[in-house]
């Protein structure tokens, strides 16, 4: 009797599972998309979906289209911008190691994945772009890209020399495998590599679509390689075409994402995207619940009227405070049945010194700059309440930074605004000299000089002066300052014009100009083809913003001092602190992935080294908002979560239902 | 006639290339180097002697170490590229854009068309405005009328066309609600036909009043200085002493005569609404036209499409001034061009 009802009991526990189960996916199932939304782009779309193979710079629109439209990957980022593999695509993934350190990943996908026109998706699908991106062919079209350098093969590969890719295997159908080098062939190291899994990143396309008729990808033994049945080969004369047509098509795109291209009428700027019914999900299986998406051109000078009248119904990510007030205002009273959401900017903006030229090169001169500043009300002002001010080269999204809250508030240094301790600061650094060598007195409002050696002075010249066989160097910042920009004219007022700065005997001169002159000047070359001599150092101060697509905090290489390097462009501070280079590489490539303590513990220490030493003066961080309509639900953007992926999670509730 | 037609074309060419040689060699003067841009992002990648070796390899394919009269030749179509094939402007080879990456030629069609369109609407308008109220202004010069028109006019002139855009957006489309903000169609929409047709032109409505409004006062005035000069003159005076009606004195005989420096203003004006676009206009409304692609392709140095579209500017302003001189001979029958 006790046996029939343990019997009984579990038969019932069974059903009932299986009720919940069968309810569960059913309630999936009936999660049916709905009606459209409206969003509004500043940025005009290219038409150019090619996955960036041709450019480094990804139009924005164009990039949240494909994101939109084919996100068909085996490694993809989550909301806290981490990689993370795709639980929709992968079945199984391995991670293996070989005695030189050279890393393979092998997945295997799941079987009945189907791109949009129904065909199926296979492991030659994601082996296939790859192998035409880093191919000879790919080179002659102009594909951007150097990952040649760090697969096995890659550089004969892409020269030609062979037309296999000993790197990328096809196991079976649907198990294919990558590996990568640990010194690449160009000298570089590439792994341990604390972000690693990104390499891993694979995309699946339609070797039809995109080559023509008859491609598949084989694999003899010896690497991946892309072949035609109908005796074609793998060069532009047999492809270029078919690529080129796939890239800018306006329509009826092969894709295995959340939405299908509908149209991109470049006349009306406007990109209309349908549910795509063969989606597997996103990574944590989620399917779009809005039918149809439109995106629209808008312009900043008329975007919130647009707004008001229903033209746009999503914009996402306003930054500039007044925009924000007013599209919020539009909400307060009722103009706009909508609702906002809000989040923290994944960047800064700052002002940087060249640490290696004239006084920027003291970090007592350079906390003191810090201290003439009130960067709570700078941020204040400038983002119009909606941003605030970091101490450091974070933001407040990121996971290390909530986990390190504590320790960053006790151990960082918040340069307050304070005019004495700058003028203390500037005392200790040694400008305590007037022009002709005669001591300085506080509060002259004079400029401050320092006794220097000839080596401090170098390329210094217009600001120091000789005084017998001394040399003195003014406390003078030569400013490099991009022309139209608004947080220029207010460091202009707030700090170079400043009245503390002046009373502290600092001057700041500001030089305006072309922003790509201003980033050759601060590397130091001809980086933007504007033609010139930027070798010689000239400005010791530059303002930028900085800002993160995702949650890879990588600094390596910023702060080396291997001349090569530097003379390549890197560490455009000039700050050549041994302790803060390898904090900064060993971050990432002395951590193996997983390791995270060892790597927050190593992220502390950059952080708070970085925030003693200043080569940068971070100056605001601003709160995003981003405007939609109450016809949606479950809509919450975030700093690695934009539009292009929270609409998968907003259902359509229709018109007035809140 | 066809000597004359002849003797214009020859020297429409010899200006074409001089102004094609001239325009080549200014935008060679800024700054730039279209192999330093598609190189830049494998700076970090590349270890810095392949980098250099790489660059160096691409400004040769590119033809970028020629001299400049040789790249000109190269450009124009009159000497072969670096690959030995002739595929220059007079080949159809318009360049390539390296912001749109993608020849100029497949660029520029859409943007023409919507400016096209739209200058053509609204040219059509404030003619069909400007022409009968300049001449009702020069035959009620100076009474209360065409004080208060002429004063209407003054103050039309004087106001920017931006300033005009975001008010008229404020009064129809915030306010009224009658018309869109912006944009060419209505989102999603997939109307064919008339339908389609329709749509566009609502969305287009709202720029083109803006344009319409904002060329009423300088196509007005011109039309009524010349009306006025023309109703001024002794023939005038002659045909109304004979007894001439008044409608028959203004629009046979004045208008007639008046219509030779309007005839000129109106095909200036029309050049350059349909070569330069509306800037204005298009970043206001957010279209898709000639002014926002050249503003924009001057700001990313993208050259090669400025170049192209220079070039088709200097063509059709060069075809319309020869229009408007042929013109003239349909306007005024004293004008012989073939003697």
């Amino acid at each position: 009797m006790k046996m029939h009802k343990r019997i009984l009991s579990l038969l019932l526990a069974i059903g009932m599972l299986t009720a919940m189960a069968v309810t569960l996916t059913s309630c999936k199932e009936k999660r049916k998309a709905e009606g459209q939304v409206i969003i509004g782009t500043g940025t005009e779309a290219n038409g150019d979906w090619a996955y960036s193979a041709f450019t480094s710079n990804p139009n924005a629109t164009d990039q949240d289209v494909m994101t939109l439209t084919d996100d068909c990957l085996t490694v993809t980022t989550n909301e806290g911008g981490d990689y993370v593999l795709n639980d929709s695509i992968v079945k199984n993934y391995e991670r293996t190691t070989d005695a030189d350190g050279n890393a393979t990943y092998t997945f295997e996908i799941k079987k009945g994945l189907k791109f949009n026109n129904g065909d199926p998706i296979k492991a030659e699908n994601f082996l296939a772009w790859k192998l035409f991106l880093l191919s000879a062919a790919g080179k002659e079209m102009g594909t951007v890209t150097a990952e040649y350098n760090m697969i096995p093969g890659g550089a004969d590969y892409r020269e030609g020399k062979v037309d296999y890719l000993e790197g990328l295997r096809l196991l079976d159908d649907y198990k294919f495998s990558t590996t990568v080098l640990a010194k690449g062939y160009d000298g570089n190291s590439y792994l341990p590599y604390y972000y690693d899994l990104g390499y891993a990143a694979m995309r699946a396309v339609n070797l039809t679509y995109w080559f023509g008729e008859g491609w598949s990808v084989k694999d003899d033994g010896k690497g991946a390689y892309l072949t035609n049945s109908n005796g074609k080969s793998l060069t532009v004369a047999d492809i270029g075409d078919t690529v080129k047509e796939a890239q800018f098509a306006t329509k009826d795109r092969v894709t295995a994402g959340p939405y299908n291209l509908v149209d991109f009428d470049k006349s009306a700027n406007q990109i209309t995207l349908e549910v795509n019914e063969n989606y597997a999900g996103d990574f944590q299986g989620q399917k779009p619940g809005i039918k149809k998406i439109i995106i629209v051109k808008t312009e900043d000078d008329t975007v919130i009227d647009t707004i008001a009248t229903g033209g746009i119904q999503i914009y996402s990510g306003i930054a500039d405070g007044a925009q924000v007030n007013a599209a919020i205002d539009l909400i307060d009273n009722g103009t706009i049945d909508s609702s906002y959401c809000q989040y923290d900017r994944a960047g800064f903006g700052y002002f940087q010194f060249a640490c290696d030229l004239g006084p920027a090169q003291f970090v007592e001169f350079r906390q003191a700059i810090a201290h003439l500043l009130d960067r709570t009300e700078f941020a204040k002002t400038f983002c119009a309440g909606w941003g605030g001010v970091v101490h450091g080269p974070y933001c407040t999204a990121f996971t290390m930074y909530n986990d390190s809250k504590d320790i960053l508030a006790e151990k960082l240094n918040t340069y307050s605004y304070d005019p004495a301790k700058a003028v203390e600061l500037l005392k200790s650094a040694g400008f305590v000299y007037n022009k002709d060598g005669s001591d300085y007195v506080d509060g002259s409002g004079e400029l401050r000089y320092k006794e220097v050696t000839a080596e401090q002075a170098l390329n210094y010249d217009n600001f120091c002066v000789k005084k017998g066989d001394k040399i003195l160097m003014s406390a003078t910042l030569n400013w490099a300052s991009s022309e139209g920009n608004s947080v220029s004219d207010l460091l202009v007022t707030m700090l170079a014009n400043g009245a503390a700065t002046k009373e502290a005997g600092v001057e700041i001169k500001q030089n305006v100009m072309t922003f790509p002159e201003l980033l050759n000047y601060m590397y130091r070359q001809d980086a933007y083809g504007i033609g010139g001599d930027y070798s010689v150092p000239t400005y010791n101060m530059f303002n930028l913003a900085t800002g993160w697509s995702g949650g890879v905090y990588d600094f390596s290489f910023e702060f080396t001092t291997d001349e090569n390097y530097i003379a390549d462009g890197y560490n455009s501070t000039h700050c050549y602190d041994e302790q803060l280079d390898k904090l900064s590489m060993d971050m990432v490539y002395g951590v193996e992935p997983g390791d995270y303590a060892t790597y927050l513990d190593k992220w502390q220490q950059f952080v708070i080294r970085y925030n003693e030493i200043l080569p940068r003066v971070p100056l605001y961080s601003n709160i995003y908002v981003t405007i939609y309509p109450n016809s949606i639900t479950n809509y919450q953007e975030g700093p690695f979560w934009s539009y292009d992926r929270a609409i998968l999670y907003a259902d359509y509730v229709g018109e007035s239902a809140k | 006639m066809k000597k004359y037609i002849l003797k214009r074309i020859v020297y429409l060419i010899i200006v074409f290339f001089v102004v094609s040689l001239m325009m080549y060699a200014i935008y060679n003067l800024i700054p730039s180097d279209p192999a330093m841009v598609q190189m830049e992002p494998l700076r970090k990648s590349l270890k810095p002697d392949e980098w250099q070796r790489q660059y160096q390899a691409l400004r040769e394919s590119m033809g970028l170490n020629a001299p400049l009269l040789q790249r000109y030749a190269r450009w124009m179509g009159f000497m072969p590229d670096v690959s030995g094939k002739f595929e220059g402007m007079l080949q159809g080879n318009f360049g390539y854009s390296i912001s749109y990456k993608r020849d100029v030629v497949d660029i520029m069609g859409t943007p023409m068309l919507n400016t096209i369109i739209l200058n053509l609407v609204s040219t059509i308008i404030t003619l069909a405005i400007t022409i009968p109220l300049g001449i009702y202004c020069a035959v009620h010069a100076r009474k209360t009328s065409d004080n208060v028109i002429q004063a209407g006019t003054v103050v039309g002139y004087s106001l920017p066309t931006y300033l005009v855009g975001i008010l008229f957006i404020f009064i129809f489309a915030v306010w009224l609600k009658i018309l869109p903000t912006g944009g060419a169609k209505t989102p999603g929409s997939t109307y064919t036909g008339i339908a389609e047709f329709g749509d566009r032109m609502y969305y287009m409505m709202l720029p083109i009043i803006v344009l319409v409004f904002t060329g009423l006062a300088g196509m007005t005035r011109t039309v009524r200085a010349a009306m006025m000069d023309t109703l001024s003159q002794d023939y005038i005076r002659t045909a109304r002493a004979k007894g001439l009606k008044e409608k028959v004195v203004i629009y046979s005989h004045a208008w007639r005569n008046a219509l030779l420096p309007v005839s000129t203003s109106i095909m200036g004006w029309m050049i350059s609404v349909f070569t330069g676009g509306s800037l204005v206009i298009e970043t206001t409304f957010a279209l898709n036209g000639t002014g926002r692609l050249y503003w924009s392709a001057l700001n990313t140095t993208d050259y090669e499409l400025v170049l192209a579209m220079q070039m088709f500017y200097t063509l059709v302003s060069l075809i319309g001034v020869l229009l408007t001189d042929l013109s003239y001979t349909l306007v005024d029958p004293r004008v012989r061009i073939d003697k």
